[in-house]
């Protein structure tokens, strides 16, 4: 990812005003980004006007329309169709980790790494399931995308599946506010084009899971066919599913299903594929971020009180272009509109 | 954030707080030797003692500590597509030794703890019984609460929960601990403790139920027309209406 030559970082950073404001003084320098798109969908492309305009419904936590989202998942499918399976991304970037449908915490992340595009963003996957809005969080994050395709990366996890959002809760949430499955259909659809990793300068390497015993080396991922749904197995799972773990070499999970790897994987896959360091988000951290493997795999995780009740802190991860890294910590935003998790008649429970 | 209630005689005392922090989960581990649910309310709990010294507490570790660290005894449950995914590793290992499980456990964190009572008073009594009809009486009820003690998502083939409930009124209260299971596509599990407590008598009834049925056997009783069967098979309400009752104990003892 190079840097937009014109874009002016350095006014950006220095200008205090809102994100809103910002957006409109760039809005035309992104139109011509966003027109080199192939017009290739049916469904007419909308405007970076209209597409400004989403994501301002969006920040006020209101879903699009059945239509606007078709139109957007078009859009999206028309850029992420030519990114990588191994995506390149350029340092300074913000690295986040699983959302979950915490809207509001979303918003809150925006407000402590620094608006984007000013800032550069690489999520690692999760957006959807489990929090009340799933439909909000992954609309705003494909809409970034479509505005700003050169300043966010959106990969892929293990719930941007079909299977998966059926259970978790993303499928029911559709239903709920669109009365019929067909927004779901479109996102799983456009989750079938994310990308599954990220390079950041050949030096960090991140996605959503771990290392899968068939993959070696970075090479091994760009051979992969990653638009499909996410299989059960192999190593296109793996790298969506897999957890670090405190034992050597590979290991399976009690579950019968899934690998654990070792430090002495992590130390070789890093030395093979000259890399610093291995990010990746998936399981669910007290402090928002952790270490393991002696510092060649860090656990990034976004989502603040996750399931609204947990109490953990969130993290998102600032690599600068000397590839220094540095973690900011963030507390649920407070809220006033979400639904209360107390009861407010007693519970007779027998 | 902590509530409590007395009479004089009796006294409860709630309290909740985060999940462990990485220092407090890798204590955790040390002591119970099997990796830990992703989820542990380490401060939380719930205690009733009585003026005698008498002690009944409900919290994670000790709960913890009564899952099966072997997985023999829990029969190894699999996750539904775990024959599938074996086949496809056998054949594409790349030479790497992965066959054996690490340290295999009972990972659905199924325990059968009813409590950690000090000193130990109450005794197996198959005659006593729990006054659901008086329970049924709405009285005004002086505090409740609702502690989550762990939770797991079992590397999203299903959930694990272990929380409690306490509603205290006047005369009695009553504390529910229930274990709560939906292993996708493979089994259903309840596991519920009652205390329930005379405070005019001083009668102390427990009552512990295990209900577990197939997935399968869960689905086919889903009112045929229903349209939200999905929504259903994940209310455990709705769960615990329709599992069959596998085991039940009830203890008693007066003080």
């Amino acid at each position: 990812m190079d840097i937009d030559p014109d874009v002016q970082m350095e006014d950006a950073v220095a200008n205090n005003a809102s994100l809103q404001l910002q957006e409109s003084q760039f809005a035309d320098d992104y139109e011509g980004e966003m027109s080199e798109l192939p017009p290739s969908s049916p469904t007419p492309t909308a405007s970076t006007g209209e597409v400004d305009g989403w994501i301002e419904t969006l920040k006020k936590c209101q879903p699009l329309t059945e239509r606007e989202v078709r139109q957007l998942c078009n859009m999206a499918k028309d850029i992420l169709q030519f990114e990588q399976n191994v995506q390149p991304v350029s340092a300074p970037v913000t690295i986040c980790g699983d959302v979950h449908g915490q809207f509001h915490d979303l918003m809150e992340l925006f407000r402590i790494g620094g608006p984007c595009p000013d800032t550069n963003y690489l999520f690692m996957g999760d957006y959807v399931d489990r929090g009340y809005y799933s439909v909000e969080s992954v609309s705003f994050l494909v809409a970034m995308k479509v505005r700003y395709p050169r300043r966010i990366t959106i990969l892929r996890g293990n719930h941007e599946s079909r299977q998966i959002t059926q259970v978790y809760g993303f499928y029911d949430e559709c239903l709920r506010k669109y009365g019929s499955p067909n927004v779901w259909k479109l996102f799983t659809d456009l989750f079938d084009y994310f990308p599954i990793t990220a390079l950041v300068d050949n030096k960090v390497f991140c996605l959503h899971g771990g290392l899968s015993p068939t993959i070696e080396t970075i090479d091994n991922i760009r051979s992969l066919n990653r638009f499909q749904e996410v299989p059960h197995d192999g190593p296109m799972s793996d790298l969506l599913w897999s957890d670090p773990d405190e034992r050597q070499n590979w290991g399976i999970s009690p579950r019968g299903a899934g690998y654990t790897f070792g430090q002495d994987i992590s130390e070789q896959f890093n030395h093979n594929n000259n890399l610093s360091l291995i990010s990746r988000a998936h399981q669910l951290v007290m402090e928002g971020y952790a270490w393991s493997h002696e510092q060649q795999v860090v656990t990034i995780f976004s989502a603040p009180n996750y399931c609204y009740r947990c109490g953990n802190q969130a993290a998102i991860m600032e690599v600068d272009e000397e590839l220094y890294n540095t973690f900011l910590q963030y507390d649920p935003c407070p809220r006033a509109s979400e639904p209360s998790v107390s009861r407010k008649t007693p519970d007779y429970f027998l | 954030m902590s509530k409590s209630f007395s009479n004089g005689v009796w006294s409860v005392k709630t309290n909740k707080g985060t999940i462990m922090d990485a220092s407090s989960m890798a204590a955790a581990e040390e002591r119970l030797q099997i990796p830990v649910p992703e989820m542990i309310f380490g401060q939380n709990e719930i205690t009733v003692t009585h003026q005698s010294g008498w002690k009944l507490t409900f919290n994670a570790l000790d709960a913890l500590d009564l899952v099966d660290k072997t997985g023999n005894k829990s029969g190894h449950l699999q996750v539904a597509y775990s024959e599938e995914w074996r086949k496809s590793r056998e054949n594409n290992s790349h030479g790497h030794d992965v066959s054996k499980i690490h340290r295999p456990f009972d990972w659905t964190y199924s325990t059968d703890y009813k409590g950690t009572e000090t000193p130990p008073k109450l005794v197996e009594n198959a005659n006593t019984k729990i006054p659901f009809e008086k329970l049924k009486q709405q009285k005004p009820i002086v505090l409740f609460d609702e502690v989550p003690l762990y939770e797991d998502e079992l590397g999203d083939n299903g959930m694990v929960t272990f929380s409690e409930k306490i509603r205290v009124m006047e005369d009695d209260m009553l504390i529910l601990v229930r274990l709560y299971l939906r292993v996708d596509d493979v089994v259903f599990r309840i596991r519920d403790t009652r205390v329930y407590i005379d405070f005019q008598t001083g009668h102390v009834i427990r009552s512990y139920i295990e209900k577990e049925d197939s997935f399968k056997n869960v689905r086919k009783r889903v009112p045929i027309g229903s349209t939200d069967h999905t929504q259903l098979l994940r209310d455990p309400n709705w769960i615990d209406s329709v599992l069959p009752t596998t085991k039940s104990m009830t203890y008693d003892c007066k003080l």
